[in-house]
């Protein structure tokens, strides 16, 4: 929750960019690995399999 | 405390399929949404404007393209904008999916929260309103730097549309863009419009913005709104925000930073990370002086945050803004097709000579054996193998340099079908419901882009209420007790017909009822449900 993710974050000492701790980059590194396995399955779920075709017939016209 | 008041229009792609999967005509489809959410939203037709105005104080309508659009109601906070979004998609869901089981022509409706197409290589919009009082002239020398430069954490992230080959950008919509300045919203759009439609009196002036994008993360849609609205208070109050950042070409410095995924390139000595903290510090600067409203220190928090992150750890921000999620998936999707940026950005260079190539080509007769009106991949494919003419020349000149460079003409196939893969990713990202990219993602625990307020039950009660500290609270609550009468509404009033009398809402905060009288006999009559 942004707010409450920004007051926690004005506790911490460490600056932004700052060296964090193995607990933390072990943290972020299975945070990443996690979105991009998320991700393919999503992407693998949702592809139509012939891209040029479901554009094609999906084309939209424009606005504003 | 300085009051705010701004909203939102969200513009859908829209596509309905029949029973046998085969596309319906958007514009018949479009027409049946409108027709049902006729009979099942709580709503008043437009007087002079087309669509539905909702018991929550929002408005769908129909839009150029037969793209849905709803526009929320007017919010004081930028957390009620974030909630008014998810209701109006939550309410568009309930009508597709009903519309998909009633309809006798219609099996399926997908929803699209994006602002390009790919193949049409057009856009629509994500314009943005805020309420000031201050002399319209003002605003562009302030507002122009902060524009160009949020992008780097309001882009939705896709591709440039032009670009024959797979270039990134940070904000898809930036490419279209064709000057500074506009007062149209459709031909020679503008970073900044000029429209200052009178949807208020008194003194009251509405901004209106057509270079923002859809957002699915939440917080990301919150930043965007928040701090142009605190620049908007800056500028309102007599401040000079933008001090020193003239841009003497905007547009063209948008496009710089659309195209730096680092967010390190430097227009006129800063980057746009940098012209955003000067914006930051003034808003800093006043907080608690009564010139920003209440919530403006949780803004000045996050903006400062991602401010941080984006110059020294933007990977952090890999699971909260639009770019960066769909940056990361992008590259992955690439990688596991054996593509990195940098062998991209090798075949963007021999795509662009042989686009070239290709444009000297009488191309008539291979468009009509396509029987498509534009080349996709098999069109590109197909011109390599044309062995006359200028395509053949440019394919032989072309292979010492492809050999230098490593590539092969079979790795072609690979890229260009790859192109549309990444095309069609980036449009299923924001596909509304169970399929959509994002919202898988989201259902799998792995993004932190939430904001508080705008868990299920403040959404639920949005879809009903409206906000209560703008006139869309009179508005909503009129609409409501007025549904299934001759009523009609607009931004500024309801007609209660049956009475002839108006309330009247052109005080953007109007808290109070007040209404006044017309003449209903030169009222045009509601036009008849088909149903």
């Amino acid at each position: 929750m942004t707010q409450e993710r920004e007051r926690r974050r004005d506790d911490d000492p460490a600056p932004a960019g700052s060296p964090t701790g193995p607990g933390e980059l072990d943290s972020a590194r299975r945070e990443g690995i996690d979105l991009l396995a998320a991700g393919d399955a999503a992407i693998q779920h949702t592809l139509s399999g012939d891209s040029e075709a479901w554009l094609r017939a999906n084309r939209q016209e424009g606005g504003q | 405390m300085t009051r705010s008041l701004f909203g939102l229009e969200s513009e859908y792609a829209l596509n309905a399929y029949d029973g046998r999967g085969l596309p319906v005509a958007r514009e018949s489809a479009a027409r049946e949404l409108i027709r049902l959410a006729t009979c099942r939203l709580p709503s008043l037709p437009g007087v002079n404007s087309s669509g539905l105005f909702l018991q929550n104080g929002s408005r769908l309508y129909i839009d150029a393209g037969n793209h849905p659009e709803l526009s929320t109601p007017e919010c004081s906070d930028p957390t009620e904008i974030v909630r008014y979004v998810l209701a109006g998609e939550r309410l568009l869901d309930r009508v597709t999916t009903e519309l998909a089981s009633e309809s006798p022509c219609i099996r399926q409706v997908c929803l699209f929260s994006c602002n390009v197409d790919y193949r049409s290589r057009t856009t629509w919009g994500s314009h943005e309103s805020y309420h000031h009082r201050t002399d319209p002239t003002k605003l562009p020398d302030q507002l122009i730097p902060h524009l160009v430069s949020r992008i780097v954490y309001t882009g939705a992230g896709g591709f440039d549309a032009r670009h024959p080959g797979i270039r990134f950008v940070i904000s898809p919509r930036v490419p279209h863009l064709r000057r500074a300045v506009s007062g149209s919203s459709t031909s020679g759009r503008g970073i900044f419009h000029t429209k200052d439609e009178t949807l208020a009196a008194r003194g009251n002036h509405r901004l209106h913005l057509l270079c923002g994008e859809s957002l699915r993360s939440h917080h990301a849609l919150w930043l965007r709104v928040g701090t142009t609205a605190l620049i908007v208070a800056l500028v309102q109050a007599g401040h000079d925000p933008a001090r020193g950042l003239s841009l003497p070409l905007p547009l063209e410095a948008m496009e710089v930073f659309a195209g730096d995924v680092g967010c390190s390139r430097r227009v006129f000595t800063r980057t746009a990370v940098q012209i955003q903290r000067q914006y930051l510090e003034c808003a800093e600067n006043h907080l608690g002086n009564g010139a920003l409203p209440a919530w403006a220190p949780d803004v000045c928090r996050a903006w400062r945050r991602v401010l941080d992150q984006l110059e020294s750890a933007p990977e952090e921000l890999d699971r909260t803004l639009d770019w960066r999620i769909k940056l990361a998936l992008l590259t992955d999707h690439a990688r596991r097709h054996d593509m990195t940026w940098e062998r991209i950005r090798r075949w963007n260079t021999q795509v662009e000579t042989l686009k070239r190539a290709a444009a000297k080509v009488d191309l008539t007769r291979l468009a009509r054996r396509e029987r498509r009106d534009s080349f996709g991949p098999s069109g590109w494919i197909n011109l390599l193998h044309h062995r006359a003419g200028d395509v053949a020349a440019h394919r032989s000149l072309l292979e010492p340099q492809l050999q230098r460079e490593g590539l092969t003409w079979d790795e072609l196939r690979r890229f260009l079908r790859l192109r549309q893969e990444l095309f069609e990713i980036d449009t299923r990202y924001g596909q509304l419901g169970q399929d959509g990219i994002f919202t898988r993602l989201d259902q799998a625990g792995v993004l932190d882009h939430r904001v508080d307020g705008t868990g299920d039950v403040d959404v639920e009660t949005a879809t009903v209420d409206p906000p209560r500290n703008t006139r869309a609270w009179l508005r909503g609550r009129t609409v409501h007790a007025l549904q299934g009468t001759e009523g009609r509404a607009e931004w500024a009033g309801v007609w209660d017909v049956a009475r002839s009398r108006r309330l009247d809402l052109s005080d953007p905060f109007a808290s109070e009822v007040d209404w006044k009288s017309f003449d209903a006999t030169e009222f045009p009559k509601r036009p008849r449900s088909r149903r």
